[in-house]
């Protein structure tokens, strides 16, 4: 199972290798150009500009690993967004991360040299989705953070030639990310802000719905996003079905922070490669692992 | 142009008495955990056409065990011709194009939200690939598009090239595969736990710091009370009304402003 991770700066690839990644992904700011990457074009998200993809591109195959360019807006400039492809793809990036089903379809029939992969932005959650986007020439999936694993299982079985990456660390939005609204026309315009960071207030309860405060509390927390989101026991499960790709998420995160996700994701490979130890025992040093590097698991910070 | 007239039921919801609806929307928009038996939705949706309606059966993204039980649902209803059958993920919508016969499909207002916008990307960049994409969804015996007054705000009518329904007054803003209802009140429970139903006849209203106004969690929906635009776009042939709150009494809750 590789491991794929989110980088800002061509100086965080190396760490990031070194820490264990397989694949890195990134955006890619280009001045002048309207966005057609799902986080805001800043540098904050984001690659500052072609010649850091260039510079990175050169040194993640150095170290013969691969990295990913993501084009995954859900709504673009299709036609800015062709262009933009033409030129990382001249750079000899490995993939292509693509969400809108707009641009695969301007793209179909295109001779790319590198790996289209569908983003969660466009939400995959069966077989006939997976097959809907494989036709369009799709050959990776990143799988919505909410598939259960019996779900996960059930698309992977038929996965075919199409890899399937699920999520692992971070980033843990409670909300369907391709469909939802909530991130929509936030009220403190001019910050980057995503709604869902911030806590929703029960202020009403509706027919049968409890009203104390345990209950309020627990559906407030549920609908919230924490930033210590771990599936690292899933890893176990994972393993067993052959799920190709461990996604972390974070582009933003500081660079300290995202090299101990990666880290912390291949040492429980690692334990699962030279140990093969149980389910039980697996999950106690997942959990172990997780209480010494961030904090302890809890049922809310739990992906699976 | 004549607004035929619709009415939204919920999975385990009764059709209210009296109704000028010519049409019933029934199941599910976001939760496959609330879809019916195939056998209980066949004989609901027979006896609402026997008594002189429409019906839109309404599916939710669907994972393989939510795609399987709409596969039984459909191949239970193969006889009911002009059944329409909205869909709200791209496999449920390749699955039920291959059904025989083959429904007709809508674009349910979660997909329409992505794929309307998509559509519109299409015609500004292409005359071509845009009559190619309308074709393709034509092709797959795509007939209309959903929207609530949120999505339409973002419809771009003018380059959908289907009909479109308005459902109102509550917009579907977001919605969760992990309940929050589920778990109220009971944090142990896992993401994925088992579903009790709690969400029938229970709502919150909730703020958020961040958004304007209030919001509706039902199940696991976030809603907003959107009224339609008085003007609507031509294009709008039917109005669905969608209200999980109608009857459900409400109590306010008085708690301080610690956090």
């Amino acid at each position: 199972m590789k491991i794929n991770a989110p980088f800002r700066k061509t100086a965080e690839a190396g760490p990031l290798l070194d820490a264990g990644a397989d694949n890195l992904y990134c955006g890619v700011c280009v001045p002048g150009r309207p966005d057609v990457n799902d986080r805001p074009n800043n540098t904050v998200y984001n690659l500052p500009s072609l010649e850091a993809l260039e510079a990175a591109v050169r040194l993640v195959h150095s170290r013969g690993k691969t990295i990913s360019v993501t084009v995954n807006l859900p709504f673009c400039d299709v036609e800015q967004a062709l262009a933009f492809i033409s030129e990382v793809e001249s750079l000899s990036v490995d993939e292509i991360v693509v969400s809108s089903t707009a641009l695969l379809f301007a793209l179909r029939g295109r001779a790319l040299n590198c790996r289209l992969s569908l983003s969660v932005t466009n939400p995959v959650f069966n077989s006939e989705g997976l097959a809907f986007f494989r036709s369009y020439g799709v050959r990776k999936v990143c799988l919505p953070r909410h598939l259960s694993l019996d779900e996960i299982r059930a698309v992977n079985a038929v996965k075919g030639a199409v890899e399937i990456e699920a999520f692992v660390m971070a980033g843990l939005c409670p909300f369907v990310e391709g469909y939802c609204g909530v991130r929509i026309s936030p009220r403190k315009a001019g910050r980057n802000l995503e709604p869902c960071h911030y806590r929703w207030r029960v202020e009403r309860a509706h027919g049968d719905a409890p009203a104390d405060r345990a209950a309020l509390r627990t559906v407030e927390d549920h609908i919230f996003i924490r930033e210590l989101d771990c599936g690292l026991c899933a890893l176990f499960r994972f393993r067993e079905m052959g799920i190709d790709s461990a996604k972390i998420e974070g582009r933003n995160y500081p660079l300290d922070r995202k090299v101990a996700m990666v880290a912390g994701v291949r040492a429980m490979l690692g334990l699962l490669e030279r140990e093969a130890p149980p389910y039980e025992e697996f999950s106690a040093a997942a959990k172990r692992y997780l209480a010494e590097h961030y904090g302890p698991c809890a049922p809310f910070n739990c992906y699976y | 142009m004549p607004i035929e007239k619709a009415v939204f039921i919920g999975c385990g919801e009764e059709a209210p008495a009296a109704t000028a609806a010519a049409r019933i929307y029934f199941g599910e928009e976001a939760c496959e955990r609330l879809l019916p038996d195939p056998e209980e939705a066949a004989r609901r949706v027979r006896a609402w056409r026997r008594g002189g309606r429409e019906v839109t059966l309404v599916f939710p993204p669907v994972s393989e065990t939510g795609l399987d039980r709409a596969a039984r649902t459909l191949a239970a209803l193969a006889r009911e011709k002009g059944l329409e059958c909205a869909v709200n993920d791209y496999g449920l919508l390749s699955l039920a194009a291959r059904s025989a016969p083959r429904p007709r499909l809508v674009v349910g207002r979660i997909l329409s939200r992505v794929l309307a916008r998509n559509i519109h990307d299409l015609s500004l960049y292409s005359r071509a690939e845009h009559s190619g994409f309308l074709d393709m969804l034509r092709g797959f015996g795509v007939v209309r598009f959903d929207f609530d007054p949120f999505t339409l705000e973002r419809a771009y009518p003018e380059t959908l090239g289907f009909p479109m329904s308005l459902i109102a007054p509550y917009a579907l803003i977001s919605f969760t595969r992990r309940c929050a209802l589920a778990r109220c009140g009971n944090p142990d429970v896992r993401p994925f736990g088992s579903c009790r139903k709690q969400c029938r006849g229970s709502a919150f209203t909730v703020r958020n710091s961040a958004l304007h106004g209030v919001f509706e969690l039902v199940g696991n929906k976030i809603l907003r009370r959107m009224e339609p635009p008085p003007a609507l776009p031509e294009t709008v042939d039917r109005l669905v009304d969608y209200d999980p709150l109608k009857g459900l009494p409400c109590r306010d809750l008085k708690r301080s402003k610690s956090r």
